[in-house]
């Protein structure tokens, strides 16, 4: 199991856990679809790696690398 | 009047469905968070009178954001509305989330499907009978852009849907508690209590006890319920096969290249730019006043010299009202055209590519990717951009982004760059204007950088953004976007620019005994702006009528023109405007230098009152006022700066730089002391700042 924000681009993964100390921010993202067992995969880095795009649910979201470095994933 | 209110995800379509029943143009846009308060708008249908309100995207009940809070209060308000819930076709499982919560709450709604087309030009399908029965509630293919008012949208069927899975949950039990304590909307309200496990709520403690009882992670439980029945709804009713998802596009190779972005996105600025300021907005404006002169202004005014002799009334409608206010609405068309190109930008889904790309360098001021939005929108109109601080999150982000945004120099200054750089700096002028978009959005960061470090220090910023798919904009929506923004301009002409310049007019041409004197030493303005006019003197604008100038440019800044105009007695033909203010004998007249420091100022200090009043109800009256009072600072000095650099004199500057050192170190110490004094935080620990509590 790795956090999100290591996986390598374009590679498919498996949400296991979220696990942020800030629960409004777990819940949002939870609403979003981004819950345990949900595929994902990350699309690319920003110019300084500030930012991912990851693809989920059939949707394109931008979040913070320190959100995905909460999102725990087993990789496909 | 029966209400009907237009809810569902951000950027789903529910202005353009709004715009569509209501025959509006409200202010549409392919990115999350265009609308940031509810629009209102009353139809009459088959003799019955509907009042129509598009509320801001919202993803699920339990509100995350200022906007989600807006739409979450509208919905809890008005349970007996007809409710019109918009999904995408293309985000179909997403969507359905909120669908479940207002399901739950037992919320009548139909569902309008919305971008089918698209979705089934992919190969997808939804059997939408299916999709109707397992939802319970009525569900309509529509395209928002063309859908009519009809009675099948109208109607909802009122049925009474039992959800098993919130059968366990305590929500009669706290909805009793709160009735008891005359709490109105108890069931959104219970249901918000029990998944996220606070309450909001001004409680007795008991109950506060009574109600933390039935605390039991019900967050977890709804949502894997909720989500588990989505899932089963899509599987018996989707037909997936599209293998890209909703949002990517082949162009995102080249617009998210680290490289190829700030190539592009400068071409289109500057390519943007040079079209308004240069090529094409020139020669139309031109165009425009002259046929507005023939059209209007000669026959009328050749009818008022017929009718009287007075040379009080001819100065007044020929100067007063038809100069002052026909020299601002020649710059329609160049209006039109900035507008024009926002709604490129907007439309074609290029602003979420340039959230994602500007979040890294935005990241150190504290601000995020979302802040881009808000202050590419400033260069329209800078009121309007404040509002869509409201969509982000993180309090700290939002409140200097709303301080940031005015610095981004909006549509009604364009006249003014246009005229006064125009006539000092000829060719060159279209650097000028450049240089001061630039300055602008310099200063931005500045101070940006100053805030972070100061009173606005940022949380962990927390981004997140839907990527909407890219689509070239229509002709139709260039029409549509050009006849709104000539509207508004029109009626801004017509009400405020001509109202104000009226009273300017009389205010500069009588004396305090309101004896016509004509444009003279003993006009009411000359005697009020003269004793005002030597703080100035720094800025190189000693000059009586460039402050009044200056002072009704706070109620719009087209006004500064019109005003200028009024004072030097020209024709509403520019080239008389550009030349009057290089005149000796000239009521108002710059210099190089002096023109420079008067677009600095312009630049910087408020770009009108509604603008202030905006800042005073989205971030509160401290940071509103210092927002206000840092904004004429900054355009005091940073003007003195640059007449000190252009008049070339070195000991000038060296006193300017001297003094500007100091007031921004006074300022700093200042924020700082305001800081620690006044915004909750103490001096023992930095994480008081939201409730007053010391950590220590």
């Amino acid at each position: 199991m790795i956090s999100l924000d290591k996986v390598e681009l374009n590679k498919m993964c498996i949400i296991k856990r979220l696990d942020f100390s800030d629960k409004a921010l777990a819940h949002r993202l939870m609403e979003l679809g981004l819950y345990q067992g949900v595929e994902i995969k990350t699309i690319k880095r920003s110019t300084f790696k500030k930012t991912l795009l990851v693809e989920f649910m059939h949707s394109i979201f931008a979040l913070k690398t320190q959100t995905a470095e909460h999102i725990w994933v087993e990789c496909l | 009047m029966k209400k009907v209110i237009i809810i569902g995800n951000p950027n789903t379509g529910k202005t353009t469905l709004f715009n569509s029943l209501t025959r509006s143009n409200a202010h549409t846009g392919n990115w999350h968070g265009v609308t940031v308060d509810a629009l209102q708008k009353v139809v009459k249908y088959k003799s019955q009178e509907y009042m129509f309100i598009d509320i801001p995207g919202l993803y699920s009940l339990n509100y995350f954001s200022m906007e989600e809070k807006v739409s979450a209060d509208v919905i809890a308000q008005n349970r007996d509305a007809i409710f019109l819930y918009i999904v995408d076709a293309n985000c179909l499982e997403r969507n359905l989330y909120l669908a479940m919560q207002l399901i739950e709450q037992g919320v009548q709604f139909n569902i309008i499907i919305n971008n089918y087309k698209y979705f089934k030009k992919q190969g997808n399908s939804i059997d939408v009978q299916k999709l109707s029965n397992l939802l319970q509630r009525k569900c309509i293919v529509a395209d928002a852009r063309k859908v009519k008012l009809n009675d099948d949208i109208l109607s909802v069927p009122v049925i009474n849907t039992h959800t098993d899975y919130v059968d366990n949950l305590p929500i009669e039990k706290i909805e009793t508690i709160l009735q008891k304590n005359n709490i109105n909307n108890t069931k959104q309200k219970a249901f918000n209590i029990l998944e996220n496990e606070i309450i909001d709520e001004k409680l007795p403690e008991n109950d506060i006890n009574l109600i933390k009882k039935y605390f039991n992670n019900y967050f977890d439980y709804l949502l894997k319920c909720r989500y588990e029945k989505i899932n089963n709804i899509c599987q018996k009713c989707l037909n997936y096969r599209q293998k890209r998802a909703y949002g990517e596009s082949k162009l995102d190779k080249y617009l998210l290249n680290k490289i190829l972005f700030f190539i592009i996105f400068g071409a289109i600025i500057f390519s943007g730019m040079f079209l308004i300021f240069f090529l094409v907005g020139p020669i139309l404006t031109d165009l425009f006043l002259n046929v507005i002169n023939f059209a209007v202004k000669m026959p009328i005014m050749a009818i008022i010299e017929k009718v009287t002799s007075s040379e009080f009334l001819i100065n007044f409608f020929d100067q007063g009202v038809f100069s002052a206010g026909l020299a601002v609405l020649g710059f329609l068309p160049q209006v039109c055209l900035l507008f024009m190109m926002l709604a490129v930008l907007e439309e074609s889904g290029l602003l979420s590519r340039m959230a994602f790309m500007l979040d890294d360098l935005f990241y150190p001021l504290g601000l995020n990717g979302k802040s881009a939005y808000s202050m590419l929108m400033g260069f329209g109109c800078s009121t309007t951009a404040t509002l869509t601080a409201k969509n982000m999150t993180e309090k700290n982000a939002r409140v200097k982004t709303a301080i940031l945004t005015p610095y981004m120099s909006c549509s009604a200054k364009l006249p003014v760059y246009s005229v006064i750089a125009g006539s000092i700096f000829g060719a060159k002028s279209f650097w000028v204007i450049l240089g001061l978009y630039l300055l602008g959005i310099v200063v931005a960061i500045l101070l940006a950088f100053v805030l972070e470090k100061t009173i606005l220090p940022s949380k962990n910023s927390d981004f997140l953004l839907e990527f909407p798919p890219m689509r070239a904009p229509s002709i139709g929506q260039f029409v549509k976007v050009a006849y709104t923004n000539a509207k508004h301009f029109f009626v801004k002409v017509f009400t405020i620019i001509f109202g104000v310049n009226i009273i300017v007019w009389l205010l500069s041409n009588i004396n305090f005994s309101l004896t016509y004197v004509g444009e003279s030493g003993d006009s009411i303005t000359y005697g009020i702006c003269r004793f005002i006019s030597p703080v100035f003197a720094p800025l190189g604008l000693n000059n009586a009528y460039i402050v009044s100038a200056l002072i009704i440019g706070l109620i719009a800044k087209e006004l500064i023109l019109s005003n200028i105009s009024i004072h030097n007695k020209v024709d509403m033909d520019f080239d008389q405007i550009k030349s009057s203010i290089v005149a000796v004998g000239s009521a108002v007249v710059f210099t190089k230098a002096s023109a420079v420091s008067f677009l600095v100022f312009c630049l910087l200090y408020s770009p009108c009152i509604s603008n202030i009043a905006v800042l005073y109800s989205e971030i509160g009256k401290k940071y509103a006022t210092i927002a206000v009072v840092i904004q004429f600072v900054l355009a005091y000095v940073l003007g003195a700066l640059a007449y000190a650099l252009f008049r070339h004199s070195v000991g000038y500057l060296f006193i300017v730089i001297v003094c500007v050192s100091m007031i921004l170190v006074s300022l700093i110490m200042l924020i700082k002391r305001a800081k620690n004094r006044n915004f909750g935080a103490c001096n023992n620990c930095n994480k008081c700042k939201n409730n007053n509590i010391c950590h220590k």
